[in-house]
């Protein structure tokens, strides 16, 4: 058996012990660490990458237990992706906190870690009772990291924030439940199966455990009635922290996607469970995250509202349920995550060299220097949509895709007038930090010069650089995303690599 | 059985769902706590109510009691120890740096927290 899938999920995990045993050593040796097991990450996400590219995807069965009764980790074209993403901004968001950010409280290296295997695990895992295992694992080192460093602001965000994901992992819970206890199964791709023949009598019972699943997935997706959580969270958080979490609103909607595509497309019991309404809430999301920019008060906060924007663009890839508008989303999805991540770190690059005013905007006279603002230029322009940067093209795939849909009027329209809300947010920003000056000089505060760390430049303008390369790079990513869409809408390969046999499996009766 | 369960459940549900929308940390966290024993049973109750049945194999036995919701449950108790106790510590980090334990942990200013109310230290 090929041990691929595992990897992105054994590494973090066997450095995060290494650290733990380690906190005591000097911070230089824990960054070394975490370095050497981000840098072996990326290696592994290459190679699962190189190998998932197939169209049947790998299978890895914990434990040579096989499926249906052993756990498996399933690794498709978009769980490759979606990893490898990770990864990437792993390293930078490492390479950033290794400025200092990882000092400022205790076992920040070795939580990190178990950071990344729970958001790699939610992406490769293919039983729904192990998603909810790995989410607990990613939200319990999401806590840690957020309330890492001091101050009222993150123990009053995170404890909203802990509150709502106890009470979503209740939910979380109640649904696996009922999948359970109606199909006698957790297994993504036996689920499938068994809603072939689900009875009359529990039909309802089954839909909603489908409903109720679908709203975790929702909530941790930040959809409209459940957003309301992370502009406070991702505005409150550090800036390296925030940086990785731009990624996890991407696990939801991967858990959608995955949920959604493998086991309930085929089923006529969850017929229309998503795409009558969740476009609906998608573009209201949309709406709201573009009002949100209007309001905000600080480069981080804004960051946080145009996460949010994202994260509602890419969730009218599950309620379209169509190929080729997946094929965008994903392009988009990767896009939108190296440039959240990377913009956080502008961000919080803006907020050190102004002293102690941040990244309020509130006008200042600073000394900006030109990396700064060319950074900042690229971003916005590429957090906008405007060409010819990576948000543009992901854009445009979307507004392409969407072109034969009925809905296509209320999409066109809304994309585009927020990308000019968007644009004229940014700008107004941009004018306020960067050339403004106070009409009275001599009162205006004077911050300190500054000096950035070279990690924190090379951590962002790393991540800017990648952000070029996807639109030099467009072509083969959006043809690999396009094959992942066409795996993801044919699910009978996935069920027949995970259960080959599925019609001679002896199960037992249930009392 | 299956209806005292049912009720129970209900009733830890109502109560754990009354107490989190408090606006102090500790109901807060009694409500959650009651609501992962409601979810509990719940995912107990799953693989049906089986009395004086075991859960493993046997070849003189045609009885069986379902043994995955017991791991399933196991787990969840597990993960939800863990959430509860750094909740609670979260709490008291607000509560020692606001001085208060409403749950919006605003902070104290000079004028409106009284000298009658001074910051605890814990």
């Amino acid at each position: 058996m090929n041990h691929s899938p595992i990897l992105p999920i054994l590494v973090p995990f066997i450095a995060s012990i290494v650290l733990l045993m380690m906190s005591a050593c000097k911070l230089s040796w824990q960054r070394g660490v975490g370095a050497l097991a981000v840098t072996l990450l990326l290696a592994v996400s290459v190679n699962l990458l190189l190998l998932a590219d197939q169209p049947a995807p790998l299978v890895y069965a914990l434990g040579d237990w096989q499926a249906p009764f052993g756990i498996v980790l399933v690794a498709d074209r978009l769980a490759a992706l979606v990893v490898l993403t990770m990864a990437l901004l792993s390293a930078a968001v490492l390479l950033y906190a290794s400025a200092g950010f990882d000092g400022k409280g205790r076992h920040f290296h070795a939580v990190f870690q178990l950071q990344l295997v729970g958001i790699n695990g939610a992406f490769l895992t293919g039983d729904v009772f192990n998603l909810f295992v790995f989410f607990e694992v990613m939200l319990l080192a999401s806590y840690i990291l957020l309330a890492h460093g001091s101050g009222l602001n993150k123990s009053r965000a995170g404890f909203a924030y802990v509150t709502l994901n106890l009470a979503g992992s209740a939910v979380f819970l109640v649904a696996l439940g009922l999948i359970y206890g109606t199909l006698g199964t957790l297994n993504l791709a036996d689920i499938a199966m068994q809603l072939k023949t689900v009875s009359a009598t529990e039909a309802s019972l089954v839909r909603l455990s489908g409903a109720l699943l679908m709203a975790v997935f929702l909530l941790k997706a930040a959809v409209l009635p459940l957003s309301f959580w992370l502009p406070h969270a991702y505005s409150a958080a550090g800036a390296p922290v925030a940086a990785l979490f731009a990624i996890m609103t991407k696990v939801g909607i991967v858990a959608i996607l995955h949920v959604q595509m493998i086991a309930f497309s085929a089923a006529p019991v969850m017929h229309g469970l998503l795409d009558s309404w969740l476009i609906v809430a998608a573009l209201a999301t949309i709406v709201f995250a573009a009002i949100g920019l209007l309001s905000a008060k600080s480069l981080q906060s804004l960051v946080a509202w145009l996460i949010l924007g994202s994260a509602g663009l890419l969730l009218i890839v599950p309620s379209l349920n169509n190929e080729l508008v997946t094929a965008a989303g994903l392009y988009y999805l990767v896009q939108s995550a190296v440039v959240g991540a990377a913009f956080f770190m502008m961000a919080d690059l803006i907020s050190n060299a102004r002293g102690h005013i941040g990244d309020a905007f509130i006008i200042t006279e600073w000394a900006s220097d030109n990396k700064l603002k060319l950074g900042y230029f690229i971003l916005a322009a590429t957090a906008a949509g405007l060409p010819p940067f990576s948000g543009f093209v992901g854009k445009l795939m979307l507004l392409f895709a969407v072109k034969e849909s009925v809905m296509m009027p209320a999409i066109w329209t809304i994309i585009l007038i927020v990308s000019l809300i968007t644009t004229i947010a940014l700008a107004k920003a941009g004018s306020r930090l960067f050339w403004e000056t106070p009409n009275d000089l001599a009162s205006a505060p004077r911050p300190a010069s500054f000096q950035h760390s070279i990690f924190q430049y090379s951590a962002t303008f790393g991540l800017i650089a990648v952000s070029l390369l996807l639109v030099i790079f467009a072509q083969p990513l959006s043809d690999f995303t396009l094959r992942a869409a066409e795996q993801l809408h044919a699910p009978e390969q996935y069920i027949e690599a995970v259960i080959p046999h599925h019609a001679d499996i002896q199960r037992g009766v249930r009392p | 059985m299956e209806a005292i369960l049912a009720i129970a459940i209900g009733l830890l549900f109502g109560c754990g769902v009354y107490l989190m929308l408090r606006a102090r940390t500790f109901p807060v966290i009694i409500g959650l706590t009651l609501t992962s024993y409601a979810v509990n049973l719940f995912l107990f109750a799953s693989g049906r109510l089986v009395v004086n049945a075991p859960p493993i194999i046997s070849a003189d036995i045609v009885r069986y009691t379902d043994p995955i919701p017991q791991a399933l449950v196991l787990t969840a108790i597990v993960i939800g120890f863990g959430m509860t106790a750094y909740i609670v510590t979260l709490a008291l980090r607000g509560l020692s740096e606001s001085g208060d334990d409403h749950v919006d942990m605003i902070e104290k200013t000079a004028d409106s927290a009284s000298n009658q109310l001074p910051k605890r230290r814990l």
